[in-house]
């Protein structure tokens, strides 16, 4: 589903990802940790097309197509999803107003006619339920004056309702408290199928417990410098990072 | 040539007002009894200052002679407009309509009116002169150049008077049609009165016909908001780039009364001056004023608003947002006097803007003059442009990047739109931003 090869991407000149290599089949979960500022956001920015980054070398194919050069809506119709670690407020556009118009901007990407008010307003509540998100919340502003919990909560609701191959969620677990981490925990396995694949960017562990991995990837420096399955993630909360730095310098230096 | 094209304008305004003092001498006064004296301070006001330049401190961002010269050239084949006709009467159902065309009320196109709850009427046939008496003239100050020259020139106006006690429920909707038939600038005169403990909306709004040529609408309304009484107003600009507003409008408040005001501009005319100046006599007097503009092309919109607090325990809150395209020019002044005597004041002021391009202009000035101390007052203007966050939000959920600029502009004018109370209106300035944005 996505291969990418000795991805580099730098922003403000400054370069991020160093060779990035990963490749995600449908149906796999994978997790990738690793401390701050080791190029966990710009990845999950990368993947979604944020215009501020610039590829300097390496490519990412998704199903096939280089997404190199491709604009956001363009990766998103075609299947990307980026869940927002600080996702935005937008006073006067409504979350249903706004989850509307995608939906129906990816439809005419596709070709579809929009899709109809009852059939998306079905889709609504059940969406809505997945993830115990309120009609009123749903009728307000997007995400104005919501909590951490609420905005974390409205990404995966719209994940659930824009079906997604692919799925990026960036630090989805940061500032949730336990009974929101659970709803949003839920939320995404229910959607997981053999068809679809996730990339789960976290700095804890916490979050693989209800979500679980096929596969951790370790990243520092820009790139993976080790990967394994979830118990990779185990050993990391309780070693911490330090350990990858020397481990990194042998590897960078072997 | 330049000067004498200036020469030319100046000329023109001569012959015009010459001929005007003329017919006043020879037809006495029908309009009003002290028109003639009025009109004559009015002149002199007029000839003393001229047409405005940017010398002058309230005209300095704002080129009002070009626009108005053009009405020379109309005569020598000015190109009409040819599109489909104007889009005057969406608003016509549930309504009270008044059509104006160049500033002269048509009845007989205009919905009959109920008169032991309202009067409308020409200037020079109403029944009741008190009222007109009392305020024409009275308000509008001959000061300003536009309203001087209006004053000193037009012929017949309308008067609206709703009497006293009198909650109407239908809006009263004019339209103003500017067509240029006898003249291609043309001078409204309107007084307008909410008597004592009434309530009453106005919706005026301007366009050009399928004929109109070149014009120049300059015009006066005197507005006096009786005791207690409420009035909605709304301003609503759809007129195309042949047709030029020069208004001016002096809003009066008596003692508890409230006065809304809902001032919007979209595309079209090449240029709009607004002045807005709104006295607070009474005390306990409550003002609002609203604005949203979207100006694209070449446009000029120049709002000047002023709010002036005499007397106590009073309160005005003003919002005017922008969003300012292409290499047009957007002009925000907005005063605000607290008088000495105008204890326990409250007064907010906010202009926000969205520019969106790189040769549009946009020139805001919140001027306060506070001269007593136990007072609330505060002001902001802020600039913006796109948000490149919302953007990538937006897109990154499969919405083309039009269609987001477009989401993000609806929704910085919805804080305006939404407040607006008559849902008539509402939905009608909603699908008429959408058209536009």
């Amino acid at each position: 589903m996505l291969t990418i090869n000795n991805l580099h991407a730098s922003i403000d000149g400054k370069e991020i990802l160093r060779g990035l290599n990963l490749q995600v089949n449908p149906g796999e979960v994978h997790a990738i940790m690793g401390p701050n500022g080791s190029g966990k956001s710009t990845t999950a920015s990368v993947l979604a097309g944020k215009p501020e980054y610039e590829i300097t070398g390496g490519e990412i194919i998704f199903q096939g197509e280089n997404l190199n050069g491709m604009a956001p809506e363009n990766r998103a119709a075609e299947g990307i999803f980026l869940a927002f670690q600080y996702p935005v407020e937008i006073k006067g556009v409504s979350n249903i107003n706004f989850l509307k118009t995608a939906v129906n901007e990816i439809r005419a990407y596709h070709g579809l006619e929009p899709m109809p008010a009852k059939e998306f307003l079905n889709r609504i509540k059940e969406k809505q339920e997945l993830v115990q998100f309120s009609n009123d919340l749903a009728k307000r502003s997007l995400n104005e004056g919501f909590s951490g919990g609420e905005k974390k909560r409205n990404e995966i609701f719209q994940l659930a309702m824009l079906e997604p191959k692919l799925a990026i969620l960036d630090e989805t677990d940061s500032g949730l408290d336990i009974d929101a981490l659970r709803i949003v925990a839920h939320g995404v396995n229910s959607l997981r199928s053999k068809d679809n694949a996730f990339i789960i960017i976290t700095h804890y562990q916490r979050l693989l417990e209800y979500i679980e991995p096929d596969f951790v990837h370790v990243l520092y420096n820009g790139r993976i410098v080790k990967s394994g399955t979830k118990e990779l993630a185990l050993e990391l909360e309780e070693k911490g990072y330090d350990w990858l730095k020397s481990e990194s310098r042998d590897y960078i230096t072997a | 040539m330049l000067l004498e094209k200036t020469k030319l304008l100046d000329q023109y305004f001569d012959e015009v007002l010459k001929e005007q003092q003329q017919i006043d001498l020879l037809l006495g006064d029908p309009v009003h009894p002290n028109l003639y004296s009025l009109r004559d301070m009015a002149r002199q006001s007029f000839r003393s200052k001229g047409i405005p330049h940017s010398g002058m401190e309230d005209w300095k961002y704002t080129p009002v002679r070009a626009f108005v010269e053009k009405i020379l050239r109309v005569k020598d084949g000015y190109p009409k407009y040819s599109s489909s006709a104007a889009d005057a009467l969406q608003l016509e159902k549930s309504c009270y309509i008044m059509v104006i065309i160049d500033g002269k009320w048509w009845p007989h196109l205009s919905d009959p009116i109920l008169t032991d709850s309202l009067e409308i009427a020409s200037l020079d046939q109403v029944s009741s002169e008190t009222a007109k008496i009392a305020h024409l003239g009275a308000h509008a100050d001959i000061e300003h150049p536009f309203a001087a020259l209006n004053t000193a020139l037009f012929s017949d106006g309308i008067m609206i008077r709703v009497k006293t006690g009198v909650l109407l429920e239908k809006p009263i909707y004019l339209v103003h049609i500017s067509m240029g038939e006898i003249n291609p600038m043309f001078y409204p005169r309107m007084l307008f009165v909410a008597e004592k403990h009434t309530k009453v909306t106005l919706i005026e709004k301007f366009v050009v016909s399928d004929t109109s040529i070149y014009t120049v609408n300059n015009s006066v309304s005197e507005v006096v908001v009786e005791n207690g009484a409420e009035m909605e107003h709304y301003y609503i600009h759809t007129e195309n780039e042949l047709s030029v507003n020069l208004q001016y409008a002096r809003v009066i408040l008596d003692e508890g009364s409230k006065y809304s005001n809902y001032n919007f501009a979209l595309p079209g005319s090449p240029f709009i001056r607004h002045d807005l100046h709104v006295s607070m006599r009474g005390t306990g007097a409550e003002t609002t004023l609203y604005g949203m503009v979207l100006t694209s092309k070449k446009q000029l919109v120049d709002n000047h608003t002023c709010v002036d607090h005499s007397v106590p325990d009073c309160i005005s809150n003003e919002h005017y947002k922008c969003i300012v395209k292409d290499q047009s020019t957007l002009v925000f002044n907005g005063k605000v006097i607290v008088h000495p005597d105008a204890q326990r004041t409250n007064s907010f002021q906010k202009n926000s803007n969205l520019l969106l391009s790189d040769d549009a202009v946009i020139n805001t000035k919140p001027e306060l003059e506070i001269y007593a101390d136990d007072v609330k007052c505060s002001h902001g203007a802020t600039m913006g442009q796109f948000d490149s966050e919302a953007l990538f939000y937006l897109t990154s959920r499969g919405i083309r990047e039009n269609t987001a600029r477009q989401m993000l502009m609806e929704a910085f004018a919805a804080e305006i739109i939404e407040v607006v109370p008559d849902e008539m209106v509402k939905q009608y300035l909603k699908n008429i931003m959408a058209e536009h944005l």
